[in-house]
């Protein structure tokens, strides 16, 4: 019904800069998809082009059943929560929600039905006759939704919504716009550059960069599965680590032995058999910093394929702690141990990584190594 | 240490005293004109020219002002003046904050080198054409109506060039949002634009009832007949040629002054706030 | 309930400018009658008086300033709503003569009772030109000898002077010291002033040129003689060379001037303001040689070619010129009668002061009957001031100005050339294809002022416009040239037409002669430019314009940055009331703050004059003494504009961030430093936006001199667009004028651009 389909989509601005590329995408109706990358992916581009407040240079874009290529905004039924809020200052917070309403002739009974309701759901009943000047950054945001929601559109936008807040409004806005989708169960779009965001929201996540999709896929498999060396660097807190490696035979064995600046580390069984190709080439090592662990806290008794690494730093974070390490003259590492974990700068660790969570992507292209 | 800090709030209290009363002795210099006229216009004749002058009229009249509107009219001027002045501010303030919008929101081919040419044109001097301009309106009728003086006086450059500097500070959020709201383009700009420039239009708004309040050749080149004169120009119309009835004069004065003056405080606040603003503080 | 205020409003004001102004008069006849200032006002009980005996015909009187009536009755000819009879300055009658404006008189006069010969003649002919009648004389004004009895008497003199030589001798004797020690001088008489010397001219024989042939007589001997004689009285020192400035009627109390040449007003003042004098002063006729001619002036009365009721107006005029009525208006306003007969009831027999005019009347002139008078004039006064003051041969004096009129009037005789037509389409299509071109966006180099990015707004520009539109196609498209649309045609028509067409115009000969006959219109590209550069008046223009600028700026930036200073500092409490007083000046209409101030610069009642007096110093003529007059205009304007800039820089000094001063009082910086370190350099962009914005304001100096001075005294506080404003309208140079306008924007155009070279320079550094 409400499902949006890109059919090879690309917004180019004048000057020739490339908004977004060749979008193919179809995002579901009820789903909640987040478009999730670093500034200047193009995420906010595409959203905008579903908004209509970006032309599509070429392809097609439809919701529902229509073709929108050409049709204004306010045709489109949609809503949109932009980052700043965009709530009409010089109107009250009533207003600014029945606004959208209004113009659109709807009784007047109808109007002060559905802002009740939305301002319920919102819990900002008490704010309905302050201006938005008078309202705290967490206040606004929720009349935003509210003059979202008021609308009754078939896709919801989100643009960026929560990155004027505070770490902590953040995290419980996060939960309400969630559960504000399970209520509503309508299309929403949302944008962020915050991939813990896009982890905790998405139905289904689109990574983009420099104005193309990277991957499409829900936020587990995306986590574990991801498609190239920028999706895998992009998700996660903190980051997967990256090492560049050579990949040979192991003397007399199937086993692959992979080296790099200050490790080696053989591999063997039948899910490493896709590495043997790159025998006697180069290739990235990812392993995400969950995945490593410190032989002396774990029961691995195993004394090879250890990595030695020398402490930098701690970041405790109480419930756990982030040990940043050097291993080799170059290559720096992230890890994350228990809390009870503690290290002093200079520490010699012994770690080791779980095989079964080894990433391999190709150097140049940064695809996965299949 | 005690000490230091007494003297300290003394010279404070020193510095403070000195300032208030620089500034008010100035404002006293400022404000003396002001004040002359009004208590002259107050003198009955025989007092008007008496020396050493009197500051304050022993024997207040208003004989002057009776025969402001007696002899002269001046309601029917007065009336003229409001016309022109109250339609040239409303319908400038539309139209003027209409194409600034356009200039600072919009794109479209040859935006930027139009809005350079009027920049330039600020700086012809006005009298330059004022014999063209008459002629223009002559062919179309316009010499001696209401009409002829508002037409003329609407558009104002720096009108425009101070809503778009002000537009652009709008975010352009808003606009999107109107937008998807359901606005058209037209109740964007009456929905939402012109609510939130209301500093820029006050300040505007002021400027220009001022300057159509006072202006004075213009109206006195357009309005043929003497019903038909503004303010200023019944005004410069007390004074003789050899000689000049002062009492008459500063009672004129002070009635062509008052409105604006009036219109001036209302606004003061958001004068203050569209200044600083617009950027039209550099 | 504003969007409400705002839609009511404007169609409230479109109703209202409906209704213009039809003045319902039933089945009576109207008859419009303008007369000037003053006279406008009192004409009413003329025309009431008219009204009773033609009940009929219902007078409307209007009064025009005089400050602007000449362009008033110019703009009105040329717009073809001209009134029915007019008040004319005896010197303009030629002028609206020569544009073809004035109906000739002689039918009506054939067909009425009005007799010429009741008039005087001199004032009569005024109106005769070209063998026609174009005006009747309304009353007249001359000049005679005002002298102090005493002090003549003190002299040995029981009587005034009646020959040069007499007049001279007692001058000479009269000079010397007042009792309290002032410089005395026989008579006050200015080093410039062609009605003086035309007078001195006449009484010795001799004429400027000649009407009808154009001949012209300034080289003669008598001319010689003239000059001789005018000078002898400054040589003598029995007149001031420079004018010491002051008030002539108190200067005539004090006998500082115990004689002067005036008109008849002077009778009402002296004895209004100086009653101590009664008895001590009396009028004569002027002291002659060959004749005792004087000077005629005054008013006559007119109608215009196209008026509408012409029969009333004539029954109107006839009616003003009877000599029961010229007595009533003497009684009305003070004006003297021009008619011999209303001075031959006896009527003034007991008004000795004032009969002497009347005799006087009886050998006078008017200076020749051509439009372009007012030009020779101004030439006149040029040659006779290098001639007294510069010391130039009078012989020199007399060949250059019979150049200078022959230049004049040889604008009569230059024929109109029809390509003209060709010359103004070529540059009409070369210009617009320039505009197009540059609105297409055809690349020049990025020199315009709003091209200059020069601060992050200015990059806005260059920022994406919102997103989205709410309707397709053409019609999006466009939106914003709808959104533009009123404003920019509003423009087209009354600004960027206009000053094309006055460009357009600069290019041309267009003047008095281009009035009556359009094909008199030459092309003459850029001579009028080139003629600036010759133009004396021109330079001492652009230098009172310069002077102006480079006095007036600093002073009111200053001004304006020191109260708000002193406004803005932390401990001051009621800003706002400060504020707004001093924003007081600005906001008030130019015209009655010139009135006050010229009440206060007053040299007899003037609080200057009065508070100055109490400090010793004399009284000066603020706004008549040539060296004073720019200086009183520049405190004046100051005065009233200099609030502007305040408001600016108290907007400017609120962004500078409270902490920068906490941060310098910590390292010890008094109050001064932190002005000089912190206020000053923040404001910089502040102050370079005043002083762009003053500077331009203060290039286009025009209102206080065109409504306090006029451009006087010598052209003291003449700036280049009253000049400019005068070429046009005063003198009907139209495409000089505009030339003059031109130059003046070029002026500000290139000040601009120094100012915004500087400012990039500053930021660079």
């Amino acid at each position: 019904m409400a499902d949006v389909v890109f059919k090879s989509v690309s917004k180019i601005y004048r000057g020739g800069v490339v908004g977004c590329r060749d979008i193919d995408l179809r995002i579901n109706d009820k789903e909640f998809c987040v478009l999730v990358g670093p500034s200047g992916c193009g995420k906010s581009t595409t959203l905008r082009t579903i908004a209509g407040l970006e032309e599509v240079t070429s392809g097609e874009l439809w919701i529902g059943d229509s073709m929108v290529n050409e049709m204004p905004p306010k045709d489109r039924d949609i809503a949109m929560v932009f980052q700043n809020y965009a709530l009409y200052p010089h109107m009250k917070v009533r207003d600014n929600m029945a606004f959208g309403l209004k113009l659109r002739k709807y009784p007047k009974k109808e109007i002060e039905h559905r802002v009740r309701e939305a301002s319920e759901i919102l819990g900002i009943t008490n704010l309905l006759e302050r201006r938005p000047k008078q309202l705290s950054g967490g206040q606004r945001q929720r009349v935003a939704l509210g003059r979202a929601i008021v609308r009754k559109p078939k896709v919801f936008l989100f643009d960026e919504p929560l990155s004027n807040l505070d770490a902590k409004l953040r995290v419980q806005m996060r939960v309400e716009i969630k559960r504000l989708h399970a209520r509503l169960r309508t299309t929403m779009v949302y944008v962020t550059h915050d991939q813990v965001e896009a982890m905790t929201m998405g139905d289904r996540i689109v990574v983009m960069q420099d104005g193309v999709i990277k991957q499409v896929d829900e936020p587990v498999r995306l986590y574990d599965n991801p498609r190239c060396r920028f999706v895998a660097g992009f998700m996660g807190s903190p980051a997967m680590n990256f090492f560049d490696c050579s990949v040979s035979r192991k003397k007399n064995e199937d086993d692959i032995l992979l080296e790099g600046d200050g490790f080696s580390i053989s591999l063997s069984g039948i899910e490493f058999s896709h590495l043997t190709s790159y025998r006697g080439r180069k290739v990235t090592l990812g392993i995400r910093p969950e995945d490593i662990i410190d032989r002396l806290y774990s029961q691995v008794t195993a004394s090879e394929n250890l990595v030695r690494a020398q402490v930098i730093t701690e970041e405790p974070m109480g419930s756990e702690n982030y040990i940043h390490a050097t291993v080799g003259e170059k290559n720096r590492l992230v890890m994350k141990t228990s809390g009870s974990n503690r290290v002093n700068m200079g520490d010699d660790l012994e770690l080791v990584f779980k095989p079964g969570k080894l990433h391999f992507f190709e150097i140049k292209s940064g695809e996965r190594i299949v | 240490m005690a000490k230091k800090s007494q003297e300290y709030i003394l010279e404070r209290k020193v510095k403070k005293t000195v300032i208030y009363l620089i500034l008010i002795g100035g404002m006293i210099i400022t404000l003396t004109p002001f004040f002359w006229s009004i208590s002259t216009s107050l003198k009955p004749r025989a007092g008007i020219f008496s020396m050493p002058p009197e500051w304050v009229p022993s024997e207040p009249t208003l004989e002057h002002y009776g025969r402001l509107f007696d002899e002269v009219d001046f309601l029917r001027h007065f009336i003229n003046s409001t016309v022109v002045a109250v339609a040239v501010t409303l319908l400038g303030l539309f139209l003027n904050s209409l194409a600034g919008y356009a200039f600072a929101k919009f794109r479209f081919p040859g935006r930027d080198r139009l809005f350079s040419i009027l920049v330039l044109s600020l700086m012809v001097p006005g009298q330059v054409t004022m014999m063209p301009v008459f002629m223009i309106l002559r062919s179309l009728g316009l010499i001696n109506t209401y009409t002829g003086l508002i037409i003329t006086g609407t558009i104002s450059v720096f009108g425009i060039f101070l809503i778009r500097q002000f537009v652009l500070t709008i975010p352009n959020d808003l606009i999107e949002a109107a937008r998807i709201d359901g606005c058209g383009e037209f109740a964007i700009y009456w929905k939402v634009i012109l609510p939130l420039c209301k500093p820029v239009l006050a300040t505007l708004g002021i400027f220009t009832f001022m300057s159509s309040w006072n202006s004075f050749l213009w109206p006195l080149i357009v309005m043929v007949r003497e019903e038909m004169y503004t303010l200023p120009v019944a005004l410069a119309n007390l004074s003789g040629q050899h000689a000049t009835d002062y009492g008459l004069l500063m009672a004129g004065a002070v009635v062509v002054v008052i409105p604006v003056i009036l219109v001036f405080l209302a606004a003061q606040k958001y004068i203050i706030e569209g200044i600083s603003t617009t950027g039209l503080k550099g | 309930m504003r969007k409400r205020a705002i839609i009511l409003g404007i169609a409230s004001a479109g109703l209202i400018s409906c209704f213009s102004s039809h003045a319902v008069s039933g089945d009576r006849r109207e008859l419009l009658v303008w007369a000037m200032g003053h006279e406008g006002t009192v004409i009413r009980e003329m025309a009431r008086r008219f009204e009773d005996e033609n009940p009929e015909v219902k007078v409307i009187t209007q009064a025009i300033p005089w400050s602007a009536a000449h362009e008033k009755l110019l703009t009105c000819v040329v717009g073809g709503v001209p009134p029915d009879v007019t008040q004319m300055g005896t010197t303009w009658v030629a002028e609206f003569q020569s544009m073809d404006a004035l109906e000739p008189l002689n039918r009506y006069m054939e067909e009425s009772e009005f007799n010429s010969g009741d008039f005087f003649e001199s004032t009569f002919d005024i109106g005769y030109i070209e063998g026609k009648n174009y005006g009747v004389p309304w009353y007249i004004d001359t000049r005679v000898l005002f002298y102090r009895k005493d002090l003549l008497e003190e002299a040995g003199y029981d009587l005034p002077p009646e020959t040069w030589d007499e007049f001279l001798e007692a001058a000479i004797r009269l000079s010397g010291e007042t009792p309290e020690g002032r410089s005395r001088y026989g008579i006050a008489l200015p080093v410039a002033d062609w009605q003086m010397f035309l007078v001195t001219l006449w009484q010795n024989g001799g004429e400027i040129l000649d009407v009808e042939t154009l001949e012209i007589f300034v080289e003669d001997l008598e001319f010689h003689g003239a000059v001789d004689f005018y000078r002898e009285f400054f040589e003598q020192g029995a007149a001031p060379l420079e004018d010491p400035g002051h008030e002539l009627l108190w200067a005539f109390s004090r006998g500082i001037y115990p004689m002067f040449v005036s008109g008849p007003w002077m009778i009402d003042q002296i004895r209004r303001q100086l009653p101590e004098l009664e008895g001590r002063w009396g009028v004569g006729k002027l002291p002659g040689r060959k004749t005792r001619t004087s000077f005629v002036g005054g008013s006559h009365l007119t109608v215009f070619r196209d008026a509408e009721n012409k029969d009333d107006a004539w029954k109107f005029i006839e009616f003003m010129s009877r000599p029961e009525n010229q007595i009533q208006w003497f009684e009305i306003s003070g004006g003297l009668p021009a008619s011999i007969r209303a001075w031959e009831t006896g009527y003034f027999d007991d008004k000795p002061e004032v009969s002497v005019f009347g005799r006087q009347m009886f050998d006078t002139k008017s200076p020749p009957n051509i439009p372009e008078w007012e030009e020779v004039a101004t030439r006149i006064d040029q040659r006779l001031e290098e001639v007294i003051r510069g010391g130039r041969p009078v012989p020199e004096a007399q060949e250059l100005l019979r150049g200078d009129i022959q230049r004049i009037l040889a604008r009569r005789l230059e024929e109109g050339d029809a390509r003209v037509i060709l010359w103004m389409i070529l540059i009409s299509v070369v210009a617009f294809a320039v505009l197009v071109a540059y609105i297409r966006g055809v690349r020049i180099k990025r020199f315009l002022p709003v091209k200059t990015p020069e601060k992050e707004t200015e990059y806005d520009i260059m920022r994406e416009p919102p997103g989205g539109m709410a309707s397709r196609g053409l019609q999006r498209f466009l939106i914003p040239y709808f959104f533009i649309l009123p404003a920019v045609l509003t423009l087209t028509v009354f600004l960027f037409l206009p000053i094309f067409g006055s460009f357009l115009i600069s290019l041309t000969n267009w003047n008095i002669y281009t009035f009556s006959e359009l094909s008199n219109l030459r092309f003459t590209g850029l001579s009028n430019y080139m003629d600036l550069l010759n133009d004396r008046i021109f330079w001492q223009a652009l230098r009172n314009t310069f002077v102006f600028s480079l006095v007036g700026i600093p002073l009111n930036v200053t001004i304006s940055l020191f109260v708000a200073v002193m406004i803005d500092k932390k401990y001051i409490s009621h800003k706002s009331f400060f504020r707004a007083g001093y924003f007081m000046p600005v906001i008030t209409t130019l015209v009655a703050v010139a009135v006050v101030w010229m009440w206060l610069y007053n040299p007899e009642y003037g609080l200057v004059n009065y508070l100055l007096e109490r400090l010793g110093i004399p009284p000066q003529r603020w706004l008549s003494n040539p060296s004073l007059a720019l200086p009183s205009l520049i405190i004046m304007s100051v005065w009233k504009n200099f609030g502007t800039n305040m408001i600016i820089i108290l907007a400017g000094l609120q962004t500078i961030p409270a902490s920068l001063y906490e941060a310098a009082s910590v390292d010890g910086a008094d109050a001064w430093q932190s002005f000089w370190n912190i206020t000053l350099p923040s404001l910089k962009p502040t102050l370079f936006f005043v002083i762009v914005m003053t500077t331009i304001g203060s290039f286009q100096f025009f209102d206080e001199p065109y409504i306090m001075t006029d451009g006087g005294p010598l052209n003291s506080t003449l700036s280049m667009i009253l000049l400019m404003y005068r070429q046009g309208f005063d003198n009907f140079n139209f495409g000089y004028g505009s030339a003059i306008g031109y130059v003046l924007f070029l002026c500000i155009v290139g000040f601009t651009l120094i100012q915004l070279y500087g400012r990039k320079r500053l930021q660079e550094r």
